[in-house]
């Protein structure tokens, strides 16, 4: 394809629009995609010629009228193009993409719309976490993501069915979206968007007619999200969902190691836990090996102590303060259960709060006393973990003789 | 910017553009055999538990109440 000037780049143009040729219709959006002589032709032509004749070229192949706005915005992209101005070039995608909002109307355009998005993630990033700008707000992806959702509220906004319709590109913008909201820590607007999947319709069954990538992308993101509100539930499913459509290849290691992160710290919480091989399968062995140990054993003293060695490591993947709180009613329970085998003797199964407060403190927990051992008792007896009841004034924990310790993960999950 | 169309500063913690849009599951894909959820913590023959049997039958003044 040879573009050296606006009619030729029209009249191809025009052409692929006749065709719905969605890749061409890519690259001919592409400063990239041009040779070198082809490019300076172009931008010589372009310089000689003021926007009145420009516009005129365009309207002289009817079809084009739409785009005229879009064709004219990238033009001038290519006059101004600055391979080492990234910042420039942000604004310059900015515009077109806005631009872009106005003219995308059909399935066979959602190629250039992944491609313009992916030029405006690729650029925020390369602005905004250069060296140079390290520790400063990050203005350019947050820009980038309230372009995400100004494209996203105009891509599900249209009446036609889903198949046929432009709405087909609804969850890679959001994906994009979530991705710019998690670089910001900031989440509270991922709930609107996803508060308008439901709205127009394209959750539930309409989910799976996206491409699977989607899918796993979008269910990585909720599964992160609702383990951070605490959904522990739909945390496993979203998680889980991603994880088994998740390929195994080398080119999708990085993303399944990440979903295994996250899968895996639900399934700590819920009683679940991966075998060594898979941590070393996907090198979080020594995040997780000793920890899944002291869990195990209830051994308050020994999980936290791992949690501080490589406190930087659980923060910045988000999962400190999960691990910190929402592990301990499980570890009482192991812990309770751990006193119960070794103390128990005889027909009746019982511990006695004493026996507790010194394991208690024996794991470091000493600002324990005795009510407080019953309170724990009580909870766990609450939450379903241990089958007993409590007596005050014995300070036993009468224990049910069949079964006193149900399988956490069976049990409430 | 690269071709393929990665991130070229993606980080650490980034969830990547998959390499391609479609794929199929294969089957055999599951790997429930290498998470363990039927536990038995009856194993009290370990370190943990040995330490913690011997400080459970010290002779030790009274609990008490705060």
């Amino acid at each position: 394809m040879s573009v050296s000037d606006a009619n030729t780049f029209c009249f191809q143009l025009s052409e692929i629009v006749r065709s719905k040729d969605e890749i061409g219709f890519t690259k001919i959006f592409n400063p990239e995609e041009l040779e070198e002589n082809e490019y300076n032709s172009l931008v010589d032509n372009l310089n000689s010629l003021d926007d009145e004749i420009i516009r005129q070229i365009i309207d002289s192949f009817p079809n084009l009228e739409l785009y005229e706005n879009f064709i004219i915005t990238y033009f001038g992209l290519v006059k101004n193009w600055d391979y080492n101005d990234y910042e420039k070039l942000f604004e310059l995608y900015r515009k077109l993409y806005t631009d872009y909002m106005k003219v995308f109307s059909y399935p066979w355009q959602i190629f250039l719309l992944k491609s313009l998005s992916r030029s405006i993630i690729q650029l925020a990033y390369l602005c905004d976490l250069s060296p140079q700008n390290l520790g400063k707000k990050k203005s350019k992806i947050e820009e980038a993501s309230r372009l995400f959702s100004s494209m996203f509220n105009s891509v599900v906004n249209d009446r036609e069915s889903l198949e046929i319709s432009k709405k087909m590109g609804a969850y890679f913008i959001a994906n994009l979206a979530f991705k710019t909201y998690f670089k910001l820590n900031n989440l509270n607007l991922c709930q609107s968007f996803i508060q308008k999947l439901r709205q127009y319709d394209l959750d539930k069954e309409n989910f799976y007619k996206f491409p699977i990538s989607d899918q796993v992308t979008y269910s990585y993101y909720i599964g992160r999200l609702d383990l951070l509100n605490s959904n522990i539930i739909n945390a496993e499913k979203h998680l889980n969902y991603a994880y088994t459509n998740c390929l195994n290849g080398n080119d999708f290691f990085k993303n399944k190691k990440l979903i295994f992160l996250y899968l895996t710290v639900v399934r700590l919480i819920m009683g679940k836990f991966p075998k060594e091989i898979l941590l070393r399968k996907y090198g979080y062995y020594e995040y997780f090996y000793d920890l899944i140990q002291a869990i195990k054993q209830g051994n308050f003293k020994i999980y936290n102590t791992i949690l501080n060695e490589r406190l930087d490591w659980y923060i910045k993947t988000g999962i400190y303060l999960i691990l910190k709180k929402q592990m301990e009613a499980l570890m009482f329970r192991n812990l309770f259960s751990k006193v119960f085998k070794i103390t128990a003797i005889g027909k009746n199964p019982m511990i006695s709060y004493y026996s507790l407060l010194k394991a208690f403190k024996f794991v470091g927990l000493n600002d324990y006393d005795l009510d407080d051992i019953e309170c724990v008792a009580v909870s766990l007896i609450q939450k379903g973990y241990m089958n007993a009841y409590v007596n005050n004034e014995t300070q036993l924990i009468i224990l049910s003789r069949k079964l006193p310790f149900p399988n956490p993960y069976v049990t409430n999950y | 910017m690269d071709e393929n169309n990665n991130n070229p500063i993606d980080e650490d913690d980034d969830f990547e553009d998959f390499p391609v849009e479609e794929w199929e599951v294969p089957k055999d894909q599951d790997d429930s055999q290498y998470w363990e959820n039927n536990w038995d913590d009856s194993d009290i023959d370990d370190e943990f538990s040995k330490q913690l049997r011997a400080e459970l039958q010290k002779k030790s003044d009274s609990g008490s109440k705060k």
